[in-house]
Formats: C-alpha cells, structure tokens, sequence
C-alpha cells in the first residue's frame, strides 16, 4: 500500500483538483442560481431544475476546454522536452494523457446527462405554466410577451399554448445544437469502448471526429439566450422580494411594481473552449505540415517471419530513443495513419521501423514492398513523438521487458547504448541494463540477433561484459526444442539464435528476477520499462510495489508501461 | 476496412440506446410529463433492447471477449433462433420499438440512437455478394426511403399534438403497423395491399 502511494501520489493529487474543481464548479453555480436575485421569477416556474442544469452547464465547459488537451501530442512532447529539469514523476504523468482524456470523456457524459435530465424537467415546467389560465404568477410571467416591439422582455420560451416541447427543442438554436452534440457525443463514446478500438481502430478513428459537430455545437448553444433573468434596471425599479406578492396589480398604474423585464444570458461556452481548439487546430496544423516533408527510402529489409524493416531519410528530423512515428501510405490508404516505434538510434544517420504483419494495412504495405519490379510506394511521416523510453538513461539501474514485438523501443535504447560506449561517453547514468525478451516462436528472433550478436562482441571488447545482462524466453516451445536444447547443452553458443546467452523456455519467475535485482543494487533507483500485454503490466508492476523498499535511500523500483 | 465487422459497433451502439431508452423512460415517468405513457413504454423497450444486445456475437475473424455473465442470456437470446440471429431483423425490430418513443421529448434520443444502431445493423445484413457500390446505394436509398415514409406516417397519425385518452391510440399504432408491415415486405404476395 506504501509503495502504491509512493508510485502514485501525484497521479492521486491531479485526479483530485481536478474533481474539486468539478465539485467547487457545480455548487458555486448551483448556489448562485439558487439565490441570485436574477432569476428569483424564472426559479418560481422552474424550481431547482434551473440551477441544476446550468451547474452541469458550467462543468460542462470546464470539461470541454480539457478534453482536446491530453490529445495535443506535440505539445505533450515539447513539455516533456522543456521539462527536462522537473522530477521523473511529474514528467511520468505525461505517458497519462489517454487516461485522463477518457476520464474527462466520462465526466462530460455524467453532465450532459444531467444537463439533460434537468432541462427536460424545465421544458415541462414552462409548457405547464404556459397552458395555465388561472391567472397565478406563472401564467403571468409566461404571458410576457414575445413582442419584439414592446421590448422582447419574455421570459418563458414557449410562446403559444399549443406549442409542443418537441417543436421548441427543434426550432431553438440550443434544443437543436444539443440534440446534435448529444447525439454526436454518443456515436463517439460507443464506437471509443475497448473492444471496438482493438478490433477496429478505423471504426473508433473516424467516427471520433464527429467531435467537431461537438465543439461547433457547443460554441452556438447558448446564442438564443433562452435562459432569462431579469434587467439590471427591472429588479431596481421593482425588486422581485418586494413585487413578487402584487403581481395581480402590475398592470394597475397606481401600482409601484411594474412588469418585470427579461434578457437571456450571452453565451459563455465559446470562452471556455476558444483557446484548447486553437492550440489543437495548430497541432493538426503541425502533423499535415510535417507529414507533407518529404521522405526519402535509403533500404528496404525483408525480414523472416513477414517482417518488414524500412531506412528513411527526412530533413530536418531529429529523434530520441524509444519515441514513436506515425506513418501513412497514400497508395493503400490516404487517410490512415499508423504508430510505430523507431528502432534506429539517435546516433545513426536514417530512421528506421520495423513492421509486421499484423492487420490488413500492415499486410497491404508488406506486399507492396515485396513487388520488385514496381517502384516503391510513397511513404508520409509524421513525428517523432515522446513516451516514456526517453527516461531509460536517467535510472541507474535499467529493467527492460519486452514481450514478442514490443521489442522493438528496446531495440533503439540497446543500439543508442553501443554507439555511446564507442564514443565512451562519460554522462551515462545507466551502469547496468537487465534486458527480457518474451517471445513465442523462434523465427522473430532473427532480425534483432545480429544486433545482440554485435553487443556482445562490443561489450567484450571494451571489457564491459556486466553491463548488458539479458535473458531470452521462449513461451511457445515444444517438446523437440527442448530436447534438441538439452542435446546440444555444452555447446558454447545457443542453438536457436547463435548467442551466447542460452535461450530459456517458457515464462520468467519475475519474484525471482526482481528479488536478484533488489539484493544487488540495494540502494539504486530502477526504473522498469515494458513493452508488452496488459497481463504482464500488472504483474510487473505487483512486483515493483512489493519490492520497492519504504525508505527512500534503498533500492525503488519505478514501472513505466508504453502504450500507443 | 473491408474486413470492419460492423455489427460488432452496431451491438455497442443498440446497447447504449437501450439504457438511454431506459433513463429518459424514468425521468418522464418519474415527472409525470405530459404523455408520459410513452416513458413507460420506453423503459420496456429498453429493458428489451438491453437483454437482446448484451451478449455479443462472435466476431468471424479473431477472437472476441465476452461480456461479464453474458452466458445467462445467450441461452434465452439463442431460443428465437434465426429471429434474434439474423440482423435484417434486428435492424427492422430496433427501427419499430424506436418509433413510438419518438413522441416524447424525453425519450427521443433513445429513438435517435436505436434508429442509428438500426440503421447499421441494415448496412451489414446486405448480403456480401450484393454489395457493390452501386447496388448497395440502391438498397439503402430504398430502405431509406422506407424507413422515412414511415416515420412520417407515424407523425401523421399523431400530429405532434397530445393524445387526450391512451384508447384514441390503438387505430393510430394498428394504422401504423399495417403500414410498416406494407412498407418492408413489399412484393411478398401476403404483403397488406396499400
């Protein structure tokens, strides 16, 4: 529980302003509806519904400028990049951003749900009070006419007795705004549920820039001004506390009250939500900018096992290791885009990725590739983007985990490791790597062996064989590898990959890895890195509470998940 | 994108239109709204909708993660057989309970949605051999323009305008039904005769 605190302290103390701030929002609105003076006429058809829908209102908005921050990658990026000097934790919270755009996604249903609820409840209470004739106060006011020339100092937006809700949702600005935004609001939140983002990533992709509708949507909703209070000039000539009682005598000319005067509020969303939409049309600006950057193919590897490795050269690109670049093929599809992690180094003079065949794009890029006698297709880049494998140089003590093709941020790290080593570069923090690599089938290995192959020849030619300690899992064998293992068990090299690291079957026991770990470095800092199932995540992470010490001088461990 | 399963985003969709269904069933039965007989309508609907969408079918490609106790309802959801199986039927049953929900302001995003979730639902049960480009704008054309003659037929027989005692409804929504049926199986020869 400790360590869990110590983990998570910031993440708990941001979820938290943020949800008082949600709080402190909704009831400062709510009391203002309730007792301003204003309103004190439209409370009286209303009742609290009305300060019930224009709290959600508020958070609304509030919510609204949030949600497009998390998704602004660039300049997620760039603070991190800035950030350099702030502490590992704030900068973890970074690698949060989806979590919290989906939070916030959930608070803006909870509202609208809400805002809904509490504006049917109204709509019902003014069609009521407009078809009352007994001359009460709420038949009074709803008669207040609509007359542009008397001044249009109406208050209920039901103008006529026979006048259906219905017609009033569809012919407002705000009743149709917001059956467009909710209704938009819902395809995307229905087509963003884990299922159909892993199955159909084009489903959830297009159907989520319906959130333009949404924003454009919320910009215009409060335009018609339907919510009403009354005049400055009106609650001084007659207050409300003092002529609410003699309504019967408005018209009366000896009377000191007269008729109460009514103007809508101006809209106030467009506020809220003007600066986030600019910052993200800049983003998007930003992304096509870069992507239309030319790209040049230096080599096209074909790998065994249907993997595809491609060089590229593009002015003016710079990358860190571990990050991320999304790549689209305009000949197989103009408007996908698709993530991968470089696996080149920083220190190398192209950029490379390595594709497999995962999908029908992936499998659409991989032929066309394969053709020999066509010329190779364009390639657009967009990036690189920052995750959290930019920090693996600032732990002592690195752990990196990477399970079948999650392999491949680690693949940057380990090559930006030997190109430093061969410029003995002095500011490395890192003194010692642990490397896991968790794969099924032996075909995969081929590509990164020669990598692995040049490490360790590297290694023990500058005498730094501790340095790099890997361990090689093969969770898909059978009975005849391991029976041809175990023949050739004195061999000097492994008999599935050629290294000299013995390949191990099945899954690590990670008490065993982590407690080794803890006992030799008893007083660093390890920062866990994985690339891999979610499984694995919480295991990993299990691990690093249970083994992290409480005193802050002793051995922590640190986890850090990459996610796309 | 041709191998997208469609009815998989259909299913969330149909889902989430069932509970909305349900909620805006509640606040109007809850506040005695005008005609809030459509409410308690509404909240049947989507009870119905609810138990019919929650078990996910099985994806064609892939393997598909079920939902928490799904496995209580397959076992009645399977008994109607090709009924709840086929997804032309789905599409037309979702587009019928949503309509008389569509007379109450409270209950009409219920309607939007499930007559979106209907409308994809259509979009898959096309049959894959008849789908190229232009037979299948044909087809949606046509079912589009079914669906909208009958919703505004639907609008004609109540006229946007209270309905004073629950029995004034009955000839309307018989009215109503014959035409939907007319409207959907046209051609078939014990099709009603318009």
């Amino acid at each position: 529980m400790g360590n869990w605190v110590v983990n998570h302290w910031f993440s708990v103390l941001f979820l938290a302003v943020w949800l008082g701030l949600n709080v402190f929002l909704f009831v400062d609105a709510f009391l203002k509806y309730e007792t301003a003076d204003r309103y004190y006429y439209t409370r009286k058809i209303l009742g609290s519904t009305l300060a019930c829908a224009r709290a959600s209102a508020l958070c609304l908005n509030f919510n609204s400028m949030l949600i497009l921050l998390p998704v602004c990658r660039s300049l997620l990026s760039f603070l991190r990049g800035t950030c350099s000097f702030c502490s590992r934790t704030l900068r973890k919270q970074l690698d949060h951003n989806l979590t919290f755009h989906k939070l916030v996604a959930y608070m803006i249903c909870l509202h609208t749900a809400i805002h809904i609820i509490a504006h049917l409840f109204n709509f019902d209470r003014y069609s009521r009070s407009r078809q009352a004739t007994d001359g009460s106060l709420v038949s009074i006011l709803s008669s207040l006419s609509h007359d542009e020339t008397k001044g249009g100092s109406w208050l209920n937006p039901i103008q006529f007795r026979n006048m259906t809700v219905e017609y009033v949702t569809f012919t407002s600005i705000a009743g149709l705004t917001g059956v467009i935004m909710t209704i938009a609001l819902i395809l995307m939140v229905t087509s963003a549920t884990e299922f159909i983002r892993r199955s159909y990533f084009e489903v959830f992709w297009y159907t989520h820039h319906l959130f333009i509708f949404y924003i454009l949507g919320l910009g215009i909703h409060g335009i018609g001004g339907i919510v009403r209070g009354q005049t400055e000039e009106s609650i001084n000539e007659g207050h409300p506390h003092k002529c609410a009682e003699y309504f019967e005598m408005w018209d009366d000319h000896d009377c000191r009250c007269r008729r109460p005067e009514f103007e809508g509020q101006p809209p106030e969303s467009w506020k809220w939500i003007l600066a986030p939409v600019i910052l993200y049309i800049c983003e998007r600006i930003l992304r096509f900018y870069r992507s239309q950057q030319k790209v040049v193919i230096t080599k096209v590897v074909m790998h065994p096992s249907k993997v595809l490795e491609l060089q590229m050269n593009k002015r003016g690109f710079s990358m860190e290791v571990g990050q991320y670049i999304f790549v689209n093929c305009p000949s197989i599809s103009p408007l996908e885009w698709h993530p991968f992690t470089l696996t080149s180094a920083p220190e190398e003079d192209f950029f490379s990725i390595h594709i497999r065949a995962a999908g029908d794009w992936t499998e659409n890029l991989i032929r066309a590739f394969e053709q020999q006698y066509s010329p190779i297709p364009r390639i657009e880049v967009d990036g690189p983007f920052g995750t959290a494998n930019e920090d693996v140089f600032q732990y002592e003590v690195a752990v990196l985990v990477g399970a079948g093709i999650g392999v491949t941020p680690f693949a940057s790290i380990l090559k930006s490791i030997w190109y430093k080593f061969q410029c003995a570069d002095h500011n490395l923090k890192t003194k010692k790597i642990y490397f896991y690599w968790i794969c099924r089938e032996t075909g995969a290995f081929s590509w990164f062996n020669d990598l692995l192959t040049s490490l360790e020849q590297e290694m023990e030619e500058l005498g730094k064989v501790g340095f790099l300690n890997y361990r090689l899992f093969l969770t898909g064998w059978d009975s005849n590898i391991v029976g041809h293992a175990a023949l050739n068990f004195d061999k000097a090299t492994d008999i599935l990959t050629g290294l000299k690291q013995k390949t191990s079957f099945g899954r690590p026991m990670w008490d065993n890895e982590f407690s080794t770990i803890a006992t030799s470095h008893p007083k660093s800092v390890v920062g866990v890195f994985l690339c891999g199932p979610q499984t694995l995540a919480k295991s990993l992470r299990k691990c690093c509470h249970r083994y992290s010490s409480l005193d802050p001088r002793k051995v922590q461990f640190y986890f850090n998940k990459e996610n796309f | 994108m041709g191998q997208i399963e469609w009815a998989m985003w259909a299913n969330e969709q149909a889902l989430a239109s069932g509970l909305i269904l349900i909620t805006g069933g509640i606040v109007a039965t809850a506040g005695r709204f005008t005609q809030w007989y459509f409410g308690a309508y509404s909240i049947v609907a989507g009870v119905f909708v609810c138990l019919l969408e929650y078990p996910r079918g099985k994806r064609k490609k892939g393997s598909t993660m079920e939902r928490w106790g799904q496995k209580y309802m397959t076992s009645v959801v399977k008994l109607f057989g090709p009924l709840t199986r086929n997804y032309y039927v789905r599409a037309v049953l979702h587009l019928l309970l949503s309509v008389p929900a569509g007379f109450l302001l409270a209950t009409i995003l219920g309607t939007a949605c499930l007559a979106i979730a209907s409308g994809i639902y259509l979009l898959v049960s096309v049959p894959p051999a008849h789908r190229g480009k232009r037979t299948l704008n044909q087809t949606q054309c046509v079912c589009g323009v079914k669906c909208a003659v009958l919703s505004a037929c639907a609008f004609h027989v109540c006229k946007w305008s209270s309905v004073s005692r629950l029995i004034d409804l009955i000839p309307s929504s018989c009215q109503a039904l014959i035409w939907a049926v007319a409207l959907f199986s046209r051609g078939h020869p014990h099709a009603p005769w318009l």
